[in-house]
């Protein structure tokens, strides 16, 4: 049975998120997105603490993750994630419009799945993101979770 | 004391009895060191020496006291070594004397020698001619009365000098007659022998036949005993001769005495320069050239040795400063420089220890090491700090060089000095300025280093922040396109289309630009490239671009250099692509790549394209940030591909240039340099 696959987009710009949205629409990739502002919320939602408690149990296929946000940046949060053992396999796609290498060293240091570098085209930026959906919502498979078990967290 | 071995062996030998000589030389002293033998002989030396007239000047390493030793050494005990010991002076006069005794002695020898012979040959002469006489008055042999005749005639040499006895034989040999008759006939042969008169010894006898009418009647016989006459005429002779001898050695001595003085005057004199010149250290002094034989010689190379010294010396004292002192230290000479420098006048320093002109500034181990050396007999080399008398210090550049006995042991040590003062202070302010210099360098570099890392958060933020506005102006278009794009003119489309184009054009402008940046700001990480690989990988990045494209490839064996592997790999995108771009009219499109090695400092690479080429009256902005030689509607670019080019290829210490033809193609070079340089 199918469960609903569920993306969760990290990004701070509204047009940005937009723009991703309307990218993901296209291709009727017939996800749930999750959105959050910063990176702090996304914590909270993968947590399912703050304004997210009592969600949806379950991770998200993906994680769609820009750097340049306030407050906690993309590449702290991915150390959190990575380094929370409830939470460290939950693939992560950082996608930016960075490719300074420090960034990209970083990233993969902390052990990301794939590094993209929004393009300012819009075709390609498209194009690059339905790819990016088709292959983490529907090709891959998930790391796998405990049958029919929760996932809660005590806070 | 140890027995010796001679001509009048054995006999007791001092080894190295020290004389005690009134001489201020103390290497007078060190000559007068003599293997005593008999005492008398030892005396006899030591009042030679009492005048120094021959003493060798102060000798260098090269010759040394064994000059002197050498010498004294292997005395002798006979009358020639003595000889040798004698001044000239009273030499020659002996010689002359000894010549003349010896000369007189042998000449009054064989005068005398020879007068004596005569002398008696003169009495036998006599005797015979007297015996003759008395022979005829001896009428005969044979009666009484003839006997009696015979006797009165012997009676008659009573008065003859040295008269003994005389005899007459008879016919048979008997004796007749014999006077005087009162001591009978003891001392007279009994029988006559032979005729004629002989000596023996000092006894002169003989026989004489007695003649009677033309018949021998016997015998006539006389001795004398000449001892007496003999005696004083020998005495006579010495007598003479000794008075002509001693008359003729007091000539010969005044004689020789006055005659010497030609010779040996002019080589007294000249010992006394030489010996002047050792005492004094003069060398100034000059000796009197008087005769013109050997002396004269020797005189004159002398002189020439003597000025050549000094000249030598003043040659010295114009550059150096000099000071000789001995082995414990103190000073025995300075020259006027060493007195300039160290402020102290020649009398002050004179006998004084070296240490007058420490100045403390060198560690202990330094001195120790000094002296250990010199006394070891090696010549030290360095660099020390004096202190003036009136307190202010200098620097001095110095050798010390041992002078070294016959044993090898140091007895004056030569310090050559140069006064590097100046030096040293212009060494002090070069250090301080390179310290300084240094000092400033860091700041400098740090400064640039803040710098570069500014530059590196700024392009980092505007790579990042510029982009993300692109992104949404290129976004909203396109989404406008897709919502719209029905509902929109022609012209309303081709609207969009331009926004998007211009979008998409400031991306690549960023890009660029941020390569652009990187370029010239990263460190250039040398490497051995082979440049080879980067055509290739080069080619492989341009391969979805070009594969609907059909493009011939000339490859050319490229070399290794040393470079940075990511920048020389942004060249050959940059060429490659450009070359492919600008190539693409053509069918098929023709690339060439390779190198010359025309120089032996750098190499020269080429790429060549057969593709629209350019106008090379405009070769001189290719090279140019943003630079462009064509329209974006025929090739699209930023213009900082070749930028990029050139930045990268001056950092590597080379060249860039191109070559082209309008719609002939392009070749651009670049150098790369053998060596690694880095020229960043």
């Amino acid at each position: 049975m199918n469960t609903l696959k569920r993306i969760l987009l990290v990004e701070d710009s509204i047009k940005d998120i937009e723009l991703t949205l309307e990218a993901l629409d296209e291709h009727k990739l017939a996800n749930e997105v999750v959105v959050t502002r910063d990176g702090t919320q996304a914590l909270d939602y993968l947590m399912s603490r703050g304004n997210f408690t009592g969600r949806e149990p379950g991770p998200p296929v993906v994680m769609l993750l820009d750097i340049k946000m306030p407050k906690m940046n993309g590449l702290e949060v991915l150390r959190v994630v990575r380094s929370d053992e409830a939470l460290k396999k939950i693939p992560v796609v950082m996608l930016t419009s960075s490719r300074e290498e420090p960034d990209l060293a970083a990233a993969y240091e902390l052990g990301v799945n794939a590094y993209v570098v929004k393009p300012v085209d819009f075709q390609q930026f498209a194009h690059a993101v339905s790819q990016i959906g088709a292959f983490w919502a529907v090709l891959n498979e998930p790391p796998p979770t405990t049958t029919n078990a929760i996932i809660t967290h005590d806070h | 004391m140890s027995w010796g071995k001679g001509p009048r062996a054995p006999y007791p030998v001092h080894t190295a009895v020290v004389v005690n000589i009134p001489a201020d030389n103390e290497l007078a002293n060190r000559a007068a060191q003599v293997r005593g033998g008999c005492g008398t002989i030892v005396t006899f030396v030591k009042i030679s020496f009492a005048k120094p007239g021959l003493m060798p000047i102060t000798p260098t390493r090269a010759i040394g006291p064994d000059f002197a030793t050498r010498r004294t050494r292997g005395v002798g005990y006979g009358a020639g070594e003595v000889l040798k010991r004698l001044p000239i002076r009273q030499r020659i006069t002996l010689i002359v004397l000894l010549t003349t005794v010896v000369v007189m002695v042998l000449t009054c020898g064989a005068t005398f020698g020879f007068e004596l012979v005569s002398f008696r040959k003169a009495l036998v002469k006599q005797l015979a001619t007297t015996s003759e006489i008395v022979a005829l008055n001896i009428p005969g042999t044979g009666s009484d009365a003839e006997r009696e005749r015979a006797f009165q005639a012997l009676s008659t040499l009573r008065a003859y000098p040295d008269f003994v006895t005389a005899a007459v034989y008879d016919l048979n040999g008997r004796l007749f007659a014999f006077y005087p008759d009162k001591a009978g006939p003891d001392g007279i042969p009994t029988t006559p022998h032979a005729i004629g008169y002989r000596f023996t010894g000092s006894v002169l006898d003989g026989f004489q036949p007695l003649h009677k009418d033309d018949r021998q009647i016997g015998t006539l016989y006389i001795k004398l005993n000449a001892w007496p006459t003999l005696s004083g005429k020998i005495v006579t002779s010495l007598q003479l001769a000794l008075g002509v001898m001693s008359f003729v050695f007091v000539v010969a001595y005044l004689l020789s005495w006055r005659l010497q003085k030609p010779i040996s005057g002019p080589i007294r004199r000249l010992a006394e320069a030489a010996r002047a010149v050792s005492e004094r250290n003069d060398f100034t002094v000059q000796a009197p050239r008087e005769t013109d034989d050997e002396v004269g010689l020797l005189t004159d190379a002398f002189n020439q040795l003597l000025a050549q010294i000094h000249a030598q010396k003043a040659a010295l004292d114009e550059h150096a400063i000099v000071a000789i002192t001995d082995p414990q230290g103190r000073i025995n000479y300075v020259n006027d420089k060493f007195c300039a420098i160290s402020k102290y006048s020649r009398a002050e320093l004179l006998g004084k220890d070296h240490r007058i002109v420490n100045s403390g500034s060198h560690p202990k181990e330094f001195i120790r090491e000094l002296w250990t050396t010199i006394a070891n007999g090696h010549v030290w080399k360095g660099e020390m700090r004096n202190r003036a008398k009136d307190g202010s210090v200098y620097w001095v550049d110095t050798t010390i060089v041992p002078f070294l006995n016959a044993d090898g042991k140091p007895y004056q040590y030569v310090a050559i000095r140069a006064d590097i003062t100046q030096r040293k202070q212009f060494e002090l302010e070069l250090r301080e300025l390179n310290q300084n210099l240094e000092e400033r360098v860091l700041e400098r570099t740090m400064q640039l280093e803040q710098v570069n890392k500014e530059l590196e958060a700024f392009s980092y933020s505007v790579s990042h922040d510029l982009r993300a506005p692109l992104r949404h102006i290129a976004g909203y278009t396109g989404l406008l396109v897709r919502s719209d794009g029905d509902h929109l003119s022609e012209k309303g489309r081709k609207h969009l289309t331009n926004i998007t184009h211009s979008a998409r054009q400031m991306g690549a402008l960023i890009d660029d630009l941020l390569v652009f940046s990187r370029m010239a700001r990263a460190e250039l990480k040398p490497a051995r490239v082979a440049l080879d690989s980067l055509v290739d990988e080069s080619i492989e990045s341009l391969a979805q671009e070009s594969h609907d494209r059909r493009i011939e490839w000339i490859r050319h064996p490229l070399p290794e250099v040393e470079g940075d592997r990511a920048m020389l790999r942004q060249v050959f995108v940059n060429l490659i692509s450009n070359a492919v771009k600008y190539s693409r009219p053509r069918d098929p499109a023709v690339i060439e790549v390779g190198a010359t090695n025309h120089s032996d400092s750098e190499w020269t690479i080429f790429v060549r394209d057969n593709g629209v080429g350019f106008d090379m009256e405009y070769s001189h902005k290719l090279f140019g940030v943003f630079q462009r030689l064509h329209l974006d509607e025929e090739f699209e670019g930023t213009g900082i591909g070749l930028a990029n080019v050139h930045r990268i290829v001056t950092r590597h210490g080379g060249r860039a240039w191109a070559e082209g033809k309008c719609d002939a193609g392009a070749t651009l070079y670049f150098t790369l340099p053998k060596a690694w340089r880095n020229t960043a």
